[in-house]
Parts: C-alpha cells; structure tokens; sequence
C-alpha cells in the first residue's frame, strides 16, 4: 500500500513571526494514494505554498503534515528532509530555467546521483525518465540550452522522474507552451499517473485540465481551503466556481448555455465524450 | 538633501576621517556622526543592523594591529606576542576609523533611494561628459543593475528550491559533489539574468532608446538650505580637525 498525504491544522507564514501575512490557514486535508489532485484558486492563493509543504522545500508554522509515516513539523530536522525527497518529486513553474549541465542526459542523471543511487543505476534510470516523455534519443548529447521550449519541459521532467518518486507535484506544468505542447504533456503526466501508480499533485489555473483528468480537486483561497471535493461537484455547484474567481471549462460552460436556451442534460458532461454522448442521447429521444 | 550633496559629503567625511590622529579629534568626528546620524531620521535599531556585520571584520583587523605592533612600551608580553600601549592605541584609532567610515556610508545607503544616488552620480561625474565618457549611460547602467537585484533574489530562490527538490545537497557531501550543486545555482541564474538583460533590451529599443539622444529626469532635485547648513556644518568640523590635529 502506498502513502497518502495527510495536513494536520498547518498554518504557514514566510515571515515566521509575523502572523497577520499567513499564506497558509489551518489546512486540513487528506490526499489519497493514487489519486490525481488537482489544486486551483486565484493567484496568491496558496497553491504553490501549499505544495512546497509536501516534501518539506517549506515546513509549517504550526501544525503537522505527514506523508505515509514521515512527519514533518517546524521542528523537522533537515537531514529527514532530504530522505523524503527521494519519495516526493516536485516540478515546479517553468522547471526549465533549472537545467545547467552541457548535456541533456547528464542534467536528468543530476537528481537521482544526488540521492545516492550508483552510477549504473543513474544511467538506467536517467534513460528510462528520458523514454518515458518521448525524448527523442539522438539528442541525448546535445546541450539543454539549444532544445525547444517544450522539449526543455519535458527533459525537467524526466530530471524529477529519473528520482523514481512515488509523489509527483507539478506546479503549472503548462504554463507557457501552445495548445499542442499542453496536450502532450497533459497526456504524458496521465499516462505516468495510469502505469506508474503514482500519486498526483498538480497546481493548475485551467479548469479543462482539472475537468478532463483529476479525480479530486482542492479549491483555494487567500490561504484557506475552501473546499476539496471532485471535479463533476465542482462544476455543478456555479456559486463555488464564481466565488472562487475560477472558470467553469469550455465543455462545462456549453453545457450551461444549452441549458439557459431550454435544453438540459441529466448531468453535467466533464468532457467532449460525455457532452458528444448527452447529446446524441437527446437527439435519438 | 539633495543625493549630490550626501554623496559628496560622504566622501568629504572619509577624507577628514583619515586626517584624524588624536583623542581629541577622534571625539569631534564621532560628534559629527552622531550629529548627522540623528537628523538623518534613520531609526538607530536597522541602522545598527545595518552595520553589525562589518563589525566583525573591523574588529579583526584591530586584535591584529594590536598583536603585532612593535613600537612602544611592552605592557604584556607572551612568547613571540607583544601588546604595546602604543599598539593598543592606535588599535582604537583603527577600529574609530573603520567605524566612522561604515556610518557614513550606511547614513548614505540607508536615507537615499538606490536611483536616487544613481542620478547623484551621474551628476558628479558630469565634468567628464566633455571627455567623452559615456556619463549617462554608466548611471542608466547602474540604476538598472540596482532594479534588477530584487528580481534575482526571487529567481535565485526558485532555482534553490528547485535544485533542493532534485536532491542537491549544499552543506555536506565532498568538495566536488558540494562544487556541482552550487553550479546548478549559478548556471541557470546566469541564464536568466541573460535573458533579463536582452529582453529589457529588446523593450528599450522598440521604446525608441538612443543612448546619445538626452534624457529628462522624473524626479527634479534641488539644493536647499538644509544642504547648505549641511554643508558649512561638515566644512567647519573639516577645519577644527586640521587645527587639533598634530
């Protein structure tokens, strides 16, 4: 059995005395194994804070956050930080602006030699990351810096994967790519979730995203859990996505526009699938 | 005050600080500063942060100059180390030296807005215009290296916390290992800050920049009577240390 994430009334601020800033207010909350999360809510909510709590980059104010049976707290000592690296892998905004090594293998070799695995093992592993996003393999030797803006992405994260976490955080994964990009890496980091049994965290401003493949979706705002819940309460509940200053998806909203011309479905459609099928139901009736 | 004025007379007080040699003069120069300290409205608490860590190395330079001075009479002796009256003396003129020096500075720094003191040097400099040395473009170059340090404080911590994530390691491990991790800082940094630098160029010039067309200035400053006082003030205090002095 894997590990879930579970926060114990953290409250979080960046000055650590200072408490009329806090960033994170008494968050209680339980992340199951294997599931994919999404995080959403406004700019300067908390979303990135919060995730940065999980593999102790940031440690609570107050209050605990336990992931299986590691406990981290404010009194947390580093050395304990680091084993919990090997186990929760974070990809954060723009994760290309940390490559630095003069090859794109030996950048995605960085993470898992830090964690001590031997050199063999860092190869196989480090190859294996690189297959895994589709990176194509005459490229190996080439240097990080001369890749496209999508290839860059994918090679950060292949740097993560090659850590062999059974915990991948992604804050923003699409974040500055076209639609095609987002697509693949969006298709990419579901067939990780699918084959690899992982647990998913990802922070997100686009609800199609949350709508297409989380299972659980964690609503915040000015440092307060509003609400976790799935996707499909989410979207049907109106007044906790407008008060949010979230947007419902492109599927969702049609949905909703059907209805307010007199056309209602039985459920709120998630995806293209779902509206295809309501409709089609409709229209054989 | 005008930043021309605090500029200039930061370096009139460094001056005068170096021709001080005795008590007396010594004691006229620490009322000046406390003189300039107070109406510079700094509160005293972040103005001795301020300067709390260069204490440290002032104070270093002292034990030294007081340990291996030879002149004067040997008040204790202990092997091959002689303290000397004479040495500890001029140890304290050493340390009231580096000290006056840093308040000045840190009066400087802590009461005039970074461009501010961009736009005094650009100012003092001017006379070298007819040299044609580029004045104005060595202050643009400072005001912009000066706005762009809190943007890589943030960028440098992003980097960090991205590298810690990846299992990078800066306090322990071998020399080398230690060396790879702060380079996986560095790297990226450089890159970014390159990246700053041609997008900010990028934007300047499709704002129609020309480096050899003049400038106007948003902010207008004036010399007022407060620099005047000012300015007499230090001049006379200038003048009582080059009459105690022997």
């Amino acid at each position: 059995m894997g590990d879930s994430i579970v926060f114990n009334d953290v409250n979080f601020s960046y000055h650590s005395n200072d408490l009329s800033h806090q960033a994170l207010k008494d968050i209680n909350l339980k992340i199951p194994y294997h599931s994919f999360t999404a995080i959403v809510g406004k700019t300067g909510s908390g979303k990135s804070t919060l995730v940065q709590q999980i593999n102790g980059l940031l440690k609570p104010t107050s209050g605990t956050v336990m992931v299986g049976n590691s406990i981290i707290s404010n009194k947390t000592p580093d050395k304990k930080l680091f084993k919990l690296r090997k186990k929760v892998g974070i990809v954060f905004q723009f994760p290309e602006h940390q490559l630095f090594e003069d090859t794109v293998l030996k950048d995605v070799c960085f993470g898992p030699k830090n964690i001590g695995y031997n050199d063999n093992d860092v190869m196989t592993l480090a190859e294996k990351s690189l297959q895994v996003v589709d990176f194509p393999k005459r490229l190996y030797d080439q240097s990080p810096f001369n890749l496209s803006g999508g290839q860059m992405r994918r090679v950060a994260i292949a740097g993560v994967l090659a850590m062999n976490p059974k915990i991948l955080i992604l804050d923003e994964p699409t974040a500055g790519l076209d639609q095609i990009g987002k697509r693949s890496i969006m298709n990419l980091i579901y067939n990780l979730y699918c084959k690899r049994n992982l647990t998913i965290i990802m922070v997100t401003h686009q609800m199609s995203d949350v709508s297409d493949y989380a299972d659980h979706v964690i609503v915040m705002n000015n440092g307060k859990m509003v609400k976790m819940t799935t996707p499909r309460l989410l979207f049907e509940n109106y007044n906790l996505v407008l008060h949010n200053n979230l947007r419902m998806p492109e599927v969702v909203n049609f949905a909703y526009h059907l209805k307010q011309n007199g056309v209602s479905f039985s459920k709120i459609p998630l995806n293209i699938k779902e509206l295809t099928t309501l409709i089609v139901n409709k229209l054989h009736r | 005050m005008n930043p021309i004025m605090k500029i200039i007379l930061t370096f009139y007080f460094t001056l005068i600080v170096f021709l001080a040699n005795n008590w007396i003069s010594y004691a006229i120069l620490w009322l000046l500063a406390i003189i300039s300290i107070y109406f510079s409205g700094i509160n005293i608490k972040t103005f001795f942060n301020g300067i709390k860590a260069i204490l440290f190395i002032i104070l270093i330079t002292v034990i030294i100059q007081i340990l291996f001075s030879v002149n004067g009479n040997v008040i204790f002796n202990y092997g091959p180390i002689k303290i000397t009256n004479l040495g500890i003396k001029y140890g304290i003129f050493i340390f009231f030296r580096f000290t006056l020096i840093v308040i000045a500075s840190t009066i400087l720094t802590l009461s005039t807005k970074p461009l501010a003191i961009a736009y005094g040097i650009e100012k003092i400099m001017s006379p070298l215009n007819k040299l044609h040395f580029p004045v104005e473009v060595l202050s643009l170059m400072i005001s912009i290296a000066l706005r762009f340090v809190p943007t890589l404080i943030d960028e440098i911590s992003s980097i960090i916390k991205a590298q810690k994530a990846r299992g990078a390691n800066f306090n322990n491990g071998n020399l080398i290992k230690r060396a790879n991790a702060i380079a996986s800082i560095f790297i990226p940094l450089f890159l970014v800050a390159m990246n700053h630098a041609s997008d900010l160029g990028d934007a300047m010039v499709s704002r129609g920049y020309k480096s050899n067309v003049k400038r106007s200035q948003y902010h207008h400053y004036h010399i007022n009577h407060i620099d005047w006082i000012s300015c007499f003030t230090y001049l006379l205090f200038g003048v009582l240390i080059v009459f105690i002095r022997k």
